[in-house]
């Protein structure tokens, strides 16, 4: 909540950044981005992120891994235009996660990242969020959406429909 | 398969761009960045420094995801915002269609309704089951034109027209058993009797769903002024306004919709037998209501001899009955599993429903010795209605259930003409257009003409059945009489291998005879009344639809490639010229573009003042580009002419190279500026369009110079 709180403060002049990818809901988390960017008056940038291990050249990308993160993107869009929001859409492909993310956050001054959260590990270890939370100079929001203990359940959260009720988006 | 291994690489944060500052509300990118790798799939690769050292990211941007989606490589669909409308004209002309037509559906939003037998039914035999509202009146008017007792020999008129029933109908059972994926007059006459007699039931066909609109919606109408009188003045109007309703309702995409159809056949399918029973049981117990035609009715008839002809013609009038029959057999994919068996069920309780009916009000009107209307003001059923139950809810169930169902009668001419163009426009023998496929997946050329045409034969003939008639049956009994010739050639193809189509081929064979005798009778008996338009049509039209056949023909021949792999040609350099006529900006764009596909190029300027080639002249020498300048000097001041002959010239020098002129052509920023100027390119553009070995380049200048490029005011002294 404090971080989301922050999210719509943002004097950023940057989209809302989604970032996807095949593990995460997608619904979920366009429906959250959908959601601030309409809050923020903010415009949503869907980036498809694709990891590849150190073996694997970063040029090197299947055609079957391309197709479908057009398709996912595509979907993403479709999502976010049923609630109103304009989207441009990038792929990426990188060797790290959170190094991408901070990377497009700096570039395109987003005034918040969104990102699939699926818990941390026994005693906070293997939590990936942490370290994009460390990384990255913008609000972040993780969407809860796996089964790890400190998942989010639900979402959207009560105080964001709240809050988009109020302002009458 | 992997990408291209070769990365393009980009140096660090320069083929970034802000998301949502870079770019156009649609998505669009703004200017152009050297760095960045344009497909042809339209997206951008660019391989990127991180801020940390060793950070390297590949980011694939999507500039036109909204309008185009990738399939695969070199493969994209095109998305609905690409059809979304620029200007003000664009944006009302799309709201109003939206209003009229619907939203586009896409090619896969198409959904093929399977449907079983009672749903069935109520499809594909509202067509013939709406022909009982004015079968039994066409077969009295005619005898009624002898004298009243003369309708006595309505019921066996009526016997003779169900016993021709049955025998198409049996003889389409067949159809359907041999043409399962839907057999029309005009496949199974192609397929098996060649390609004229599959024009001849093409043209039946494609006359009979003109007519069957024409027919249904008169006779709608008339059922509706039958109960409202008041409005009969007004039935041409009314019934052009049901087809122009029939026609947005089949435009927006209409399908055969089993709900639709099903409730107004059986509501009118209930309510009439209902009405025949109750008359027949007052018939049996002695109790019906007695019936007098007003005198003026027949006041105003000339007594006709009752002779063969006009008894024929009694018959032939009253064989409008059998119109629709063909539905089911062309319909059979439709139905649920087993298609063949439920069709062949549908088709015979067709024929059952219709036969009662019709026998039911042949009989009772024989009995209450019914007259019908001189000039079509009441039907025959609303007399018939009116005398047993009286003008009650019952009497207004009855008409108005007519109505609708003829509308629905209509209706499956909609969908049988604009699909039957389709697949002749596929076959080649009518224009590509009626293949194509509107906003709502509906073959909109199609479903135009058919409205248009039926409208002009109901304004035309002023809405009466009666004088519409003579002009219908022939054309379906002909169809009738090909599609079971035609079948009796398959079963003879098939005699080695298929069992019993000894007894097949000889029910359609009777089948073919009986039909062809009735046409051969609807034709004589009906031939001055309107019977010889049809017959004079259907040549005209096949004569058409050949020609057609043999323009396609001919033109894909000489598109043909000779073989798959053939190599693209290597024409010379053309022989460019650049009509100027001054040396501007548009004419500096297009020398440079005529220079950048020929070394060969000639700027001809063509001069109808002595004093204007002067300064044309000067202004060249100061120029100073490299392209030679051929002054055509035009004493009679025309431009075009003396352009076209120095290119003949031109062209007769060397007649192996192709000739390309590029033409100069400025673009205003508004509409109505086109006015002030003279088009001159406009003009040159056609006649050079119909000149052979001749390629036309149009290059546009946008005034406002948005889109100069900077180096084109390098060279242009004042």
């Amino acid at each position: 909540m404090e971080l989301a709180s922050k999210a719509i403060r943002s004097e950023s002049p940057g989209p809302v950044i989604v970032c996807l990818d095949d593990e995460h809901d997608i619904a979920s988390l366009v429906q959250c981005g959908s959601a601030h960017a309409r809050l923020a008056d903010r415009s949503l940038f869907l980036v498809f992120l694709i990891v590849l291990p150190p073996q694997r050249p970063l040029a090197t990308l299947s055609e079957e891994e391309k197709q479908r993160a057009n398709t996912l993107l595509d979907l993403a869009a479709d999502r976010a235009a049923a609630f109103g929001v304009e989207t441009t859409e990038e792929i990426w492909i990188t060797r790290s996660r959170s190094d991408a993310v901070q990377q497009m956050a700096e570039e395109f001054q987003a005034s918040a990242v969104i990102v699939g959260w699926h818990g941390a590990g026994p005693f906070g270890l293997f939590d990936a969020g942490r370290t994009l939370l460390d990384a990255v100079g913008c609000p972040v929001i993780m969407v809860g959406l796996g089964t790890g203990r400190r998942a989010v359940s639900s979402w959207p959260p009560s105080w964001l429909s709240e809050s988009l009720q109020e302002t009458g988006r | 398969m992997a990408e291209d291994s070769q990365d393009h690489s980009t140096n660090s944060k320069a083929g970034f761009s802000h998301p949502s500052q870079g770019r156009e509300a649609g998505g669009r990118p703004q200017g152009e960045n050297a760095n960045r790798l344009h497909s042809p799939d339209l997206e951008e690769k660019q391989l990127l420094t991180g801020g940390r050292p060793g950070n390297r990211y590949v980011r694939i941007v999507r500039p036109y995801a909204r309008e185009f989606r990738r399939r695969a490589p070199g493969h994209l669909v095109a998305t609905e915002r690409v059809l979304r409308p620029r200007g003000p004209f664009g944006l009302a002309t799309e709201t109003v269609r939206r209003v009229l037509i619907g939203p586009r559906l896409r090619t896969e939003q198409e959904k093929e309704e399977r449907v079983g037998k009672l749903k069935g039914l109520a499809i594909f035999a509202s067509d013939n089951i709406s022909s009982s509202a004015y079968a039994t009146e066409e077969v009295m008017r005619v005898l009624a034109l002898a004298s009243l007792g003369a309708l006595a020999l309505s019921v066996p008129i009526t016997l003779a027209i169900i016993i021709i029933l049955a025998i198409v109908v049996t003889s389409y059972r067949q159809v359907i058993r041999a043409y399962p994926n839907g057999g029309g007059s005009y496949v199974v006459a192609h397929e098996n009797l060649g390609a004229l007699a599959g024009l001849a039931a093409a043209a039946a066909l494609l006359t009979d769903y003109i007519l069957t609109v024409a027919v249904s919606v008169s006779a709608g109408v008339a059922a509706i002024t039958s109960a409202f009188p008041e409005l009969f003045e007004q039935r041409v109007l009314i019934s052009v306004a049901a087809v122009f309703v029939v026609t947005m309702l089949n435009l927006r995409g209409i399908r055969e919709s089993g709900n639709v159809f099903a409730t107004p056949t059986y509501v009118y399918v209930v309510a009439i037998l209902g009405l025949v029973g109750f008359g027949l049981f007052r018939m049996v117990t002695g109790s019906l209501p007695a019936y007098t035609a007003p005198p003026e009715w027949l006041a105003g008839q000339t007594a006709h001899p009752l002779t063969l002809l006009l008894l024929l013609r009694a018959f032939a009038s009253g064989s409008v009955a059998l119109t629709g029959t063909e539905a089911v057999s062309n319909g059979v994919p439709a139905f649920k599993p087993s298609e063949v068996r439920n069709a062949q069920v549908v088709l015979v309780m067709m024929g059952v429903l219709f036969a009662s009916i019709f026998l039911g009000i042949s009989v009772l009107s024989t009995q209450l010795a019914i007259v019908p209307h001189p000039e079509e003001v009441e039907t025959v059923v609303s007399q018939l209605t009116r005398t047993l139950v009286g003008i009650g809810p019952y009497y207004y169930l009855i008409q108005f259930s007519t109505a609708v169902l003829l509308l629905l009668a209509a209706n499956t001419a909609f969908n049988g003409f604009p699909r039957l163009a389709s697949v002749l426009a596929n076959d080649g023998y009518l224009p590509s257009q009626f293949q194509f496929r509107g906003d709502r997946l509906a073959f909109s050329v199609g479903i135009v003409s058919l409205s248009a045409l039926s409208a002009l034969l109901i304004v035309v003939f002023a809405g009466s059945v009666t004088s519409l008639i003579p002009l219908y049956t022939v054309g379906v009994f002909l169809a009738f009489t090909l599609s079971q010739a035609g079948l009796v050639r398959h079963w003879w193809r098939l005699r080695g291998e298929e069992h019993g189509w000894r007894q097949r081929a000889a029910v359609n064979t009777l089948g073919a005879v009986a039909t062809g005798v009735v046409a051969v009778v609807v034709a004589g008996s009906m031939f001055m009344l309107g019977a010889w338009m049809v017959l004079v049509l259907m040549p005209v039209l096949m004569a058409m639809m050949w020609a057609i056949e043999r323009h396609y023909r001919a033109f894909k021949d000489s598109l043909a490639l000779e073989r798959p792999n053939a190599r693209l040609p290597k024409p010379e350099p053309p022989h460019v010229v650049v009509p100027v006529s001054r040396l501007d900006k548009a004419a500096l764009i297009a020398l440079a573009f005529a220079r950048s596909i020929s070394p060969d190029v000639t700027a001809v300027h063509v001069s109808t003042d002595p004093e204007e080639e002067k300064r044309m002249k000067r202004r060249w020498e100061q120029w100073g580009g490299e392209i030679p300048l051929v002054i055509v000097e035009s004493p009679y001041r025309v431009l075009i002419s003396p352009l076209m002959a120095y290119i003949d010239a031109l062209d007769r020098q060397e007649p192996k190279r192709p000739i390309t002129v590029v033409l100069s052509e400025f673009v205003p920023r508004h509409l109505w500026e086109y006015i002030l100027h003279n088009q001159t390119a406009l003009r040159l553009k056609i006649r050079l369009f119909f000149r052979r070995n001749t390629i036309v380049v149009d290059v546009p200048y946008y005034l406002g110079g948005e889109n100069e490029p900077e180096h084109l005011d390098d060279g242009i002294g004042e």
